[in-house]
């Protein structure tokens, strides 16, 4: 910064110095015009006065022309030439004003001996030592005086009589005469300085005026280049965004296209999906009813088994042999005593009656057993309906719900299965959670995972077969998982796992898990898998908000 | 290098024309200095003023005469010192102007501005001299030659009143002049004149030799 400030300084410096030297220049320049027309001027005055005053010099009655005719003429011509020609061709150097000043001293000279030596005509030397001021140069002035010194000293030695008017005259009176001029000298030599130092202080004023100027047009240059670029920036940015708009408004008409069409297909697609829902918990009541069906089919077998035992023991019934028990006594109710003592026959019938009594009272007991078990198995059937009634007729219902009963519930609608293939339920469930939701769909959804579950792992080969049931809650939320050690789920499958239609199960129709997630999504919940590949099992998490519980 | 040896010429030529410029107006003007202080022929003036001539105011104490030639520019100079001379001694002062007139030329031709000056100085006498005779008479050879008698009628100045050719200003015959007639001194002086010759050929002078007597 000092730096700067220095070159600038400097730069100021020769400015300054610069512009006064031109400002010198243009006045002497100015000033050597001047003088051209000046000495042009005063060759004329010259000539004029000699025609005027001494035009012709007589002897007698004749005459000829005077000598200060040819002085005006070729001596004026020629003390005015050299000054004309340098004004003309070398303006404004020193040696023109030199030349200059000593012209106009001889001018003097030649003006005050053409006037016969005039007081007034002396006037001539002080006027043009004041117009040769105008060079505003002291060393102009320095010339001109000496012109005069040596010229009144030479005449005061050789020619006194012509300067000062007497023959004998003091060695000293040219001083006298200079010392007038350099009384004069002394003022103009104070104005040429005063002069100078007012043109060096308006130079410095310039200088500084450029300097500023020179700074603001930095500035100007630079803010206009800014200007310019962010000027270029933004007319670049501004065409670019132009024909991004024209691109945003044909992707805005083909986004229009697209929304109107994507509305109709989501409106097509929302009556799907209504159709899917509807479709899922069709085939969701289906699955439940199927397992109903399928529970109800399983009891209905042993409620057959029983009846069928109980018909088979009603025809192996031991009332025949007490009838035709009941036939001999009757054939010998006259002799009965003696038939009973007598008769061989009649001495076995209290043993067949013990005997009938043992076997008719195993027989009652057999039946009340199976009577018992009949009616257990009916009661069975009577929870099953009662249980699929009560889901069947509760949709879109939200209620605090235990997750422990929805898994009861899920497990008795799976149970048989579970039970026929020797599937170890295990459940885990840590806390006893209750939330608020759509029972049913969830009931819905914990079926079919363990269905899914039952099926994997029916189809391994594992003689250990278990389905491991989770809870974990959460602060806004349960998590159910359903975990089983089947056949397990192929990485690449796992994206497409809840995709409508796919299925790896053969006779599946992949439309369980996705009317799951569909219903964990209603649920405002999700459904997620993950397996570590075939035959490590797998695990379904469902995850469910708490809700917010009311009326409980 | 020629370029160089140009410029060198050029600046030799510029020193060269300066100096031919400086020695041509110095000496042109030198020349002129010399040319003024060609001094006319003085002559030798009547040394008693002629008795048979009146001069006008001849109660004055002292007569000057002035010899003109009417077209001599250099004889301006010689009036305005006259005049310097009349204004300071005026009254013990007569003075006549006596201009030259070739008899063959008319009266007018001597009627130049150096008559009309001459006309506008009070209490001057102006005659005009046919032929230069009077001037002849005086010894006055030079236009502006001035002589100056006492009442005694004795000369007591003989000579030009400027200091060089046509110019006026402080010179010895004015100031001589003016002590004569202040202080009465009866010495006589003798300047040099400054001007046009009066005549081409001299004419018969009764003047003798007259020189400057202390």
């Amino acid at each position: 910064m000092k730096n700067d400030a220095v070159v600038c300084s400097q730069f100021e410096e020769y400015r300054l110095n610069e512009l006064f030297r031109h400002q010198q220049m243009l006045i002497s320049r100015q000033t050597d015009q001047m003088f051209a027309g000046l000495m042009v001027l005063q060759w004329i005055a010259g000539i004029l006065m000699a025609l005027i005053l001494s035009p012709r010099t007589w002897i007698g009655d004749t005459s000829s022309l005077h000598i200060h005719i040819w002085a005006a003429v070729f001596l004026g011509g020629a003390v005015s030439s050299l000054p004309i020609w340098l004004a003309i061709h070398r303006p404004g150097q020193a040696v023109t004003r030199h030349a200059v000043a000593f012209g106009q001293m001889l001018w003097s000279a030649l003006l005050i001996h053409f006037s016969g030596g005039r007081i007034e005509s002396h006037f001539h030397v002080f006027g043009s030592l004041a117009f040769l001021a105008f060079y505003q140069d002291y060393r102009v002035l320095v010339t001109a005086s000496l012109v005069i010194a040596v010229d009144h000293f030479l005449r005061g030695v050789w020619w006194p009589q012509s300067v000062f008017g007497v023959l004998v005259e003091s060695p000293f009176r040219w001083i006298e005469h200079t010392a007038w001029v350099l009384f004069e000298d002394c003022f103009l030599f104070y104005s040429c300085l005063q002069n100078g130092r007012l043109l060096r202080e308006n130079c410095r004023r310039q200088t500084l005026l450029e300097s500023t100027n020179r700074r603001i047009e930095v500035q100007v240059t630079e803010r206009t280049h800014q200007l310019q670029s962010e000027k270029e920036r933004t007319e670049s940015v501004y065409l670019s965004l132009a024909a991004k708009a024209e691109q945003l408004s044909a992707s805005n008409s083909m986004l229009a296209d697209q929304i109107a069409e994507r509305t109709r297909a989501e409106k097509a697609q929302a009556a799907l999906q209504e159709r899917y829902i509807e479709s899922s918990r069709i085939a969701g009541m289906a699955e439940v009813a199927t397992g109903v069906l399928h529970n109800v089919g399983n009891v209905l077998n042993s409620v057959n088994v029983s009846a069928n035992l109980l018909i088979e023991r009603s025809k192996r019934s031991e009332i025949a042999i007490l009838a035709k028990a009941s036939a001999v006594i009757d054939q010998h109710c006259g002799e009965l005593p003696k038939f009973l003592t007598e008769d061989i026959r009649g001495r076995n019938f209290p043993r067949l009656l013990h005997e009938l009594s043992k076997q008719l009272s195993r027989h009652e007991e057999q039946q009340v057993r199976e009577l018992e078990n009949l009616t257990r198995h009916i009661d069975h059937i009577k929870q099953v309906i009662s249980m699929q009634q009560t889901y069947a007729h509760l949709q879109g219902h939200t209620e605090p719900v235990r997750i422990s009963d929805l898994l009861d519930d899920a497990l008795k609608i799976k149970e048989s299965g579970l039970i026929r293939h020797n599937i170890h339920v295990i459940r885990t469930t840590v806390d006893d959670v209750t939330i608020v939701t759509d029972k049913h769909k969830v009931l819905q959804i914990l079926v079919n995972l363990i269905s899914n579950a039952k099926h994997a792992v029916i189809a391994t080969s594992r003689e250990y077969k278990e389905v491991v049931l989770t809870v974990t809650a959460e602060i806004e939320c349960v998590s159910i998982s359903v975990q089983d050690n089947g056949q397990g789920i192929p990485a690449e499958n796992l994206t497409n796992i809840f995709c409508h239609g796919f299925t790896t199960r053969a006779g599946g129709h992949g439309f369980g898990l996705h009317s799951a997630a569909l219903a964990a999504q209603q649920l405002k919940g999700s459904l997620s898998v993950c397996s570590d590949g075939p035959d490590c099992g797998a695990t379904f998490t469902l995850i469910l908000p708490r809700g917010r519980i009311q009326n409980v | 290098m020629r370029t160089c040896l140009s410029e060198v010429a050029k600046r030799r030529l510029a020193v060269v024309a300066g100096a031919i410029w400086l020695t041509v107006c110095t000496c042109g003007v030198a020349a002129l200095v010399r040319y003024s202080r060609l001094t006319g022929d003085t002559g030798a003036a009547l040394c008693e003023f002629p008795t048979d001539l009146q001069v006008q105011n001849s109660d004055k104490r002292f007569s000057l005469l002035m010899f003109v030639h009417p077209h001599c520019p250099c004889s301006h100079a010689s009036l305005e010192e006259l005049m310097r001379i009349h204004a300071r001694a005026q009254q013990d002062l007569a003075i006549e102007i006596v201009f030259y007139h070739p008899a063959n030329k008319s009266s007018a031709w001597a009627m130049t501005s150096l008559w009309r000056t001459a006309q506008a100085i009070p209490d001057v006498r102006i005659s005009f001299d046919s032929d230069g005779r009077t001037a002849g008479r005086f010894g006055a050879k030079t236009s502006g030659h001035v002589v100056l008698y006492n009442s005694d009628g004795r000369l007591i100045f003989n000579g030009g009143i400027t200091p060089s050719r046509g110019h006026e200003g402080g010179n010895r015959g004015t100031t001589s002049v003016l002590e004569h007639i202040r202080s009465r001194d009866k010495t006589r002086e003798i300047c040099p004149v400054f001007g046009c010759p009066l005549q081409a050929q001299a004419v018969p002078t009764d003047a003798s030799i007259c020189g400057a007597v202390r």
